[in-house]
């Protein structure tokens, strides 16, 4: 090692940890790295709790808890119809950009403008799938990807996600577990999002509706 | 049962009353009560000040002290949770005081502890008549789990109505030192409890322990407010004309 | 930040007797403890037990607590291999020269922030204001003090000693809009405001709640959405945290967030949790692709070393949720501020004094009731009192404490070892105190105490001691 390079930052603290540390520890590192390693990929879950009752229902409701409104289809085919009734009902206009993988479905026979890109400032609307959606907190969990890109979500104010009822996992741990298979490299943002942006940081109030979308609404497909 | 009663420094000085009330309490249960003359003060306001010295020396001489009797009652729970959780820890590097700690620290008891608990005494000497509303005191509710043990002694008294105070369970603002050292602080801690007092509408406000009393008492008065303020054991040994 | 925790006796005294930041204390006092019990309740009605998922979490943080050493190289090449960049920083200051540098290096004009209590440590802002670089608050109640030009007053609610017409007064001054009245209204502009900055900024900094080792990942917890911002849409995201950051893998991350948002704010789940992680420059700088182009992890030290191995280690399991000062009787009667640096309440009466300065910070493990309330509440079970006092220990026995405390003590201590002096003295001090009250039943003023009879009185004992009254009645 050279004198620069023992006398870097990294150099100087780990020496400052590994002098600390030997206070305390009896175990040599090259041991207690192999421990750390297999702890690494253990998969070993902490408490968790029991979901009794249908996984479906009990997501839906945890999602309403959380202030997002949902809507129910059939068929694949008529989310652009439930999205355009959703947006007109509330007055939201027809235009949107959508999610890659949604691009096929009739958007122009419901009525409504959409562009498969992801959103810059001005679009209103933002329409998304899901990688998968977790009954225990109600939470839509979004992996960025190209064809799937994080601003659908973040910078419209108004987001509409489909989530696919086989999609519905009963806790994080499992959908870490899903993530773990699918992917051989981590995506460069996984997003759990549980209802529209929120703040309290005024008078410990809260107001919905902060930086990221004002209002989410959640469509169960079949 | 030969019970050895540690009044504590503060009821030594300031209250009297209290250590008397024990007295009967315990002897009423059928207990032999022996006060130790040689008792000076367990050694807590040291410990917590942060002068080891001096707790290691106050906790040795009261093992020695408080060897030989079957059990080592304190009306307060404050100073009986710090020989009994403190004492083994400052001692830990002296193994033999230690062990001596430990096994001082297993026949010591708060007073309402150890009639509930290990005396399962049902029927008080007291006959106070009034409405009464209990503070917890921080060390007895949360390192002693005392909780259910006053009410349950109160509600052997059929004159007594208790409502519960609310916030009970929320510091008072004593804790020794800190209600002298951080005076303003300090009096808006338990200016808050006197308010839920105050509002409770009741003859007495009762606790476990002096500190939380002298101080709840003192900020009483200084908002005019005349509530009684009584540690659980006059209440539960009340002589006739209390 | 420069710490001004010296002056923490008097700033307590003044905050609790100004009736302004008493009013906003009762206030919020009731919503951070209601919101936790709620959330409390809430795990007890999925089956869940607060103790068991309490040591599993402190097993978690323990597990990197004591073998930091190895995990800190296990997350680096992970972040590495990711496509990250790694970079240490020893103290405060060397954060903020790597930030600048990477600053000027990368033609940075502005930054946006989210929130990180280590980027107070190192007075992030100030250095890149200093730099020529616009650096950006983006959490709305980071915003707020940041336009005040105040230091934040809590560690999950940094305005949370702010009135909603302080807060008005402050978007009149700043924003040259109509002024608005109402706290929705007033969110609403802070979003048009900060979301030009959002778009127009060069470079993200953020802290992480927790970094991955397992995936190389830094994870935020949030809801307002402007960490995902932050971290999605400036081309460089430079990543600020303590070395004691570190988790192990994904299934601890979902250990943790049970217990993390429901001590902040009683949450199931807080509204957003991003998991970022580093990828290749190929992909990143590939073209119509979202995200920064370049990820930069930021390792700090600045004092955390120094906790390894000692006593105070347990403090390092830290998840910053900010429980332990919702629950105190003591940060709820004076608010953040008193507390003089970074962190209050019991954790900043922690941390002060040991990554700052014993002598200068000693009053604050002075300032407990010793009530336990926060150790209580703690979702990583640190012994918090315990740690106080044993700073308290460590200033007596370093020869910071005040001569004459040490001397008082040490008089005290000879007394009630002597029992036959200690009695005698008690029989002096007995009769004093009844001379002091002036045949009043009530001391009104007393000299050695004004603490006490600053608010109080004091009842005065009736003439004899226990043991008097004792050895009296025996005969």
């Amino acid at each position: 090692m050279t004198k620069k390079e023992s006398h870097s930052p990294r150099a100087e603290i780990m020496a400052r940890v590994r002098q600390n540390l030997a206070a305390v520890t009896t175990v040599d590192a090259v041991t207690r790295k192999s421990a750390a390693e297999e702890t690494l990929h253990s998969g070993v879950r902490g408490p968790q709790p029991g979901m009794a009752g249908d996984l479906v229902e009990r997501f839906m409701q945890k999602v309403e808890s959380m202030s997002s409104t949902t809507g129910r289809i059939v068929r694949r085919e008529d989310l652009p119809q439930a999205v355009a009734h959703y947006l007109g009902e509330n007055g939201l206009g027809g235009d949107a950009v959508i999610s890659q993988d949604l691009a096929a479905l009739d958007w122009k026979g419901a009525g409504l403008a959409v562009e498969a890109r992801g959103a810059v400032n001005a679009d209103p609307v933002g329409i998304t799938t899901c990688y998968c959606a977790i009954a225990e907190t109600g939470t839509l969990m979004m992996v960025s990807r190209p064809e799937t890109p994080p601003t659908l979500s973040l910078l419209p104010e108004t987001h509409v996600a489909l989530v696919m009822p086989e999609n519905i996992v009963p806790s994080l741990e499992d959908a870490f577990f899903r993530l773990r298979r699918d992917f051989s490299a981590m995506p460069p943002a996984v997003n759990f999002i549980s209802g529209p942006s929120r703040t309290a940081d005024i008078e410990q109030t809260i107001v919905l509706g902060a930086h990221g979308p004002c209002r989410v609404h959640v469509i169960l497909g079949a | 049962m030969r019970v050895a009663l540690f009044v504590t420094c503060l009821v030594d000085v300031m209250r009297p009353s209290i250590g008397f009330a024990a007295m009967r309490l315990l002897e009423s249960a059928g207990c032999e009560v022996v006060v130790p003359k040689s008792q000076t003060c367990c050694g807590q306001p040291a410990w917590s000040a942060g002068e080891a010295v001096a707790a290691q020396a106050l906790a040795k001489k009261n093992i020695v002290d408080l060897a030989g009797f079957d059990y080592v009652v304190l009306p307060s729970a404050s100073c009986a949770e710090h020989i009994k959780n403190a004492y083994p820890e400052l001692l830990a590097s002296e193994l033999e005081w230690a062990e001596k700690a430990t096994e001082l620290s297993k026949r010591t008891y708060e007073l309402t502890s150890f009639l509930v608990d290990v005396l399962k005494l049902a029927v008080v000497p007291g006959c106070f008549k009034g409405s009464v509303t209990y503070h917890d005191s921080c060390k007895g509710l949360r390192k002693l789990g005392i909780k259910q043990q006053p009410r349950k002694l109160l509600a052997a008294m059929p004159g007594v109505f208790l409502k519960e105070l609310e916030e009970s369970e929320e510091c008072c603002g004593f804790g020794g030192a800190f209600s002298a050292n951080f005076g303003e602080v300090s009096t808006v801690i338990v200016d808050r409890k006197c308010s839920f007092i105050a509002a409770a509408g009741v003859d007495a406000v009762l606790g476990g322990d002096l500190g939380c009393l002298l101080n709840i008492e003192g900020r009483l008065r200084r908002r005019g407010d005349q509530t009684k303020v009584l540690h659980i054991a006059e209440i539960l040994a009340t002589e006739e004309g209390f | 930040m420069e710490s001004q925790a010296l002056f923490f006796r008097e700033r307590a005294a003044e905050k609790a007797c100004d009736p302004r930041v008493q009013k906003t204390l009762q206030h919020v006092r009731p919503l951070f403890v209601g919101k936790r019990k709620k959330g409390m309740q809430d795990l007890a009605e999925l089956g869940m037990d607060f103790d068991k998922l309490q040591q599993s979490a402190q097993k978690i943080r323990d597990r990197v607590v004591k073998n930091l050493d190895v995990w800190l190289e296990l997350f680096e090449a992970q972040a590495q291999a990711t496509g990250a960049e790694v970079l240490w920083a020893r103290d405060g200051a060397e954060v903020a020269r790597l930030v600048v540098e990477l600053a000027q290096e990368n033609g940075v004009k502005k930054v946006v922030k989210s929130k990180s209590m280590l980027s107070e440590e190192a007075d992030l802002n100030a250095a890149l204001a200093a730099a020529g670089v616009e650096s950006i608050e983006t959490d709305l109640g980071e915003y707020i003090v940041q336009i005040a030009g105040e230091a934040p007053s809590h560690i999950i609610a940094p305005a949370v000693h702010k009135t909603k017409e302080e807060v008005a007064d402050l978007f009149v001054q700043h924003h040259g809009l109509p002024r608005q009245n109402d706290i929705t209204a007033l969110a609403r502009e802070a979003r048009g405001v900060l979301r030009q900055h959002f778009l127009s900024a060069d470079m993200g900094i953020s802290g992480a709640n927790f970094l991955v080792a397992e995936t190389g990942s830094a994870v935020l917890v949030t809801n307002e959405g402007n960490g995902r911002m932050v971290t999605t849409l400036p081309r460089l995201h430079v990543v600020v945290a303590g070395i004691e950051k570190i988790i192990p893998n994904l299934e601890d991350l979902a250990t943790l967030l049970r217990l993390l948002p429901r001590s902040a704010t009683g949450q199931g789940i807080s509204n957003y949790v991003s998991i970022l992680t580093g990828r290749p420059p190929l992909e990143a700088n590939a073209s119509g692709v979202e995200g920064p182009q370049r990820m930069v992890f930021i390792l700090v030290d600045n004092g955390r070393a120094g906790l390894l191995g000692t006593e105070f280690d347990s403090m390092l399991r830290c998840i910053r949720c900010g429980a332990c000062m919702n629950h105190c009787p003591v940060y709820n009667s004076i608010g953040g501020h008193a507390y003089g640096w970074v962190y209050p309440g019991p954790m900043g009466s922690v941390l002060t004094p040991l990554y700052t300065s014993l002598k200068d910070a000693q009053d604050l493990p002075q300032a407990t009731t010793g009530c336990n309330q926060c150790a209580a509440v703690c979702p990583v079970g640190i012994p918090l009192p315990e740690l106080m006092r044993a700073l308290r220990r460590r200033a007596v026995e370093t020869g910071l404490r005040p001569w004459s405390e040490r001397l008082a003590y040490k008089l005290w201590a000879w007394a009630a070892t002597h029992p036959v002096f200690y009695r005698w003295g008690v029989r002096r001090a007995v009769r004093y105190l009844k001379w002091l009250a002036g045949g009043e039943e009530y001391i009104r003023v007393l000299g050695m105490a004004p603490g006490w009879t600053f608010g109080r009185d004091l009842k005065a004992p009736l003439g004899k001691s226990f043991q008097e009254m004792w050895a009296d009645r025996k005969g």
